[in-house]
């Protein structure tokens, strides 16, 4: 447990630069987008006008984003920046919930081998008490590689995905803010009421405080948006980790995983998709 | 008596006793409402009853959480040093002063389900369901105080003065930091039952701005996170 | 044991006061973007055709109210790192 606020490190150097990255979360990322392209493709292959349970599913999460998108932007604008609401939803919700598969897997090991250690000798179950109970099970063993599960954690679980993630979409924000109100229009929401500034007077915008209250609070728009999906996901992980080490991984309570691997990652994917439409809303 | 199991019997004492102020709190204004229902309507008395005590067993999750960390503070055996004591007592703090705000906050919700239901007993299987989902997002507040001072027990022990300074600063930050934002997220999911109440029908829009609303109402707890985060690995 | 100087005793009491700036800060934000979020809530129970309205209002009433957090959030941070 010392190593507990460490992250994984790996260092490449490209052009004279050497740049640090997290192997795991790279890797995940890419698993979570083949994840998410083999299910596209296959749902994709069997169209049916009676839809089977992948179609409908996919069909599910569009007519919901589809009704949210187009009844809070209109019909126009929605449907310009529906692909992109859908592929964050998706993305974000396969990302919280890539994690819980090897935690099951985990689980339901350590489960198989304290039923099998009844009639299997070789398998010790040390009971030194109600928090320290340990499995030791010899490496020849056929079901030895569910317990060598290695540290497979959610993309999002990292501070890097999350303010990667707020940061497209506020980029996408802007810019849709510049396309639609013209460039003036759109400096001209930073410093608004109560001290219009017109004519030559615009020149000094950097006197008006409101321009700066603005200001701060687009950056602070940004890390709330992102931090709120990095703690949620960070705090439910944390906690699964530390509970399921006290308790050498037996008794890990299945409600732990459902509350915080599903709700809370379904939770967590629909309010970041719904913030992202209400922050284009507001460049309407 | 080590210097560490001092710490942490003071934290573990700390940690039941503000930990049960809230749950308590929250359970006495669902049964308040629930007898007041009762009244209006007797005929409805096992259904109020049943849901009832699904609401207490919801609001009671943040009393569980501070009981958890203070049987584990309780029996803490390690490596004996001050550094590690002061994590203790940081740990109890945090999850002491964070359930308060998610205990309370889970009882508004509870409170204005059973008057809804006493109102109008039909609508009580969808009144549930849209309770349930409020409460569960309002105890945001006390997982990130339980994570924080789960991370605190499990600490390497090794620090000086400054290292101690920030991890008593990161349990004050999480511990009061979880307050508020509890008791906003009831107070949203309160009014959002309320609208249940009065019209089931609008259930899909309403849940849809509950949990919009307590996400953005969670933002400070998730900023008072982020320096105790800080304060815990970063110093 | 060790000495400890003044600038530790200093450095060490920002630590403690950027934890209590940030906890201390987070308790009326909290409460008050919960009221906007209530009654955001409330108002659309009334009148569910506004709906798109009452949210977009709502989501810039809470951005206001959590300002003070912000700040807290400011004060935090630099209590942290440049003190």
């Amino acid at each position: 447990m010392d190593n507990l606020g460490e992250v994984s490190q790996a260092t490449i150097t490209l052009f004279g630069l050497s740049i640090t990255y997290n192997p795991v979360t790279f890797l995940m990322t890419w698993i979570v987008i083949a994840f998410i392209l083999i299910l596209a493709f296959s749902a994709r292959k069997k169209l049916s006008l009676v839809p089977g349970f992948l179609q409908s599913i996919f069909e599910l999460i569009y007519d919901f984003l589809k009704e949210i998108t187009l009844g809070t932007l209109g019909d126009e604008d929605g449907k310009k920046h529906l692909p992109f609401i859908i592929s964050l939803f998706v993305f974000i919700l396969c990302a919280n919930w890539i994690g819980i598969i090897p935690n099951l897997f985990a689980m339901f090991g350590t489960f198989l081998g304290f039923l099998i250690s009844f009639f299997d000798s070789s398998i010790i179950v040390s009971f030194n008490s109600i928090l320290d109970i340990k499995l030791s099970i010899p490496d020849d063993r056929w079901f030895s590689f569910l317990f060598d599960i290695p540290a497979f954690e959610e993309p999002t679980r990292s501070v890097n995905m999350d303010l990667a993630l707020g940061l497209l979409v506020f980029a996408a924000v802007q810019a849709y803010g510049v396309k639609n109100k013209g460039f003036w229009g759109y400096l001209k929401s930073y410093y608004n009421d109560p001290f219009p500034m017109k004519g030559w007077r615009a020149l000094f915008f950097f006197l008006n405080p409101f321009f700066y209250l603005n200001l701060i609070g687009a950056v602070a728009n940004v890390v709330s948006h992102s931090f709120r999906l990095f703690g949620n996901i960070f705090g439910g992980g944390m906690i699964i980790v530390i509970v399921s080490s006290l308790l050498k991984f037996f008794i890990v309570p299945v409600g732990l995983f459902a509350f915080f691997g599903i709700f809370a990652g379904l939770v967590q994917a629909f309010v970041f998709t719904m913030l992202a439409v209400t922050y284009i809303q507001q460049q309407q | 008596m080590m210097v560490s199991s001092l710490f942490s019997v003071i934290g573990s004492g700390i940690a039941m006793g503000l930990g049960s102020i809230g749950s308590a709190v929250g359970e006495g204004m669902i049964a308040m409402s629930a007898v007041e229902s009762l009244g209006r309507q007797p005929k409805a008395s096992a259904k109020l009853l049943r849901i009832m005590i699904i609401a207490q067993a919801v609001t009671e999750t943040a009393a569980i959480f501070a009981l958890v960390i203070s049987l584990l503070l309780l029996f803490q055996a390690g490596t004996d040093s001050l550094f590690k004591g002061i994590t203790y007592l940081s740990a109890g703090i945090a999850i002491g002063l964070g359930t308060i705000g998610a205990g309370l906050g889970a009882g508004l919700p509870g409170a204005s389900a059973m008057k809804g239901i006493g109102k109008q007993p039909r609508n009580s299987d969808v009144l549930t369901v849209h309770m349930i989902i409020g409460q569960a997002v309002t105890q945001t507040s006390t997982i990130f105080a339980l994570t924080v001072s789960l991370i605190l027990i499990m600490l390497a022990p090794t620090g000086g003065l400054l290292k101690m300074a920030a991890c008593l600063g990161a349990g004050f930050a999480m511990g009061f930091g979880a307050v508020g934002p509890g008791i906003g997220d009831g107070l949203v999911a309160r009014f959002a039952n309320l609208g249940v109440a009065r019209d089931p029908r609008n259930m899909g829009l309403l849940t849809r701005t509950m949990i919009i609303g307590q996400a953005i109402t969670e933002t400070t707890d998730i900023y008072a996170m982020v320096v105790s985060l800080i304060l815990i690995f970063v110093i | 044991m060790e000495v400890i100087t003044g600038e530790q005793l200093i450095k060490a009491l920002a630590l403690l006061a950027a934890g209590l700036s940030m906890g201390l800060g987070a308790v009326g934000p909290g409460i008050g973007e919960g009221f906007v979020g209530g009654k955001a809530c409330e108002s659309i129970g009334r009148r569910p055709d506004e709906a798109n309205l009452i949210t977009k209002t709502m989501i810039i009433g809470q951005a206001i109210s959590e300002t003070t957090g912000i700040y807290a959030l400011v004060v935090a941070l630099i209590l942290i790192f440049v003190v």
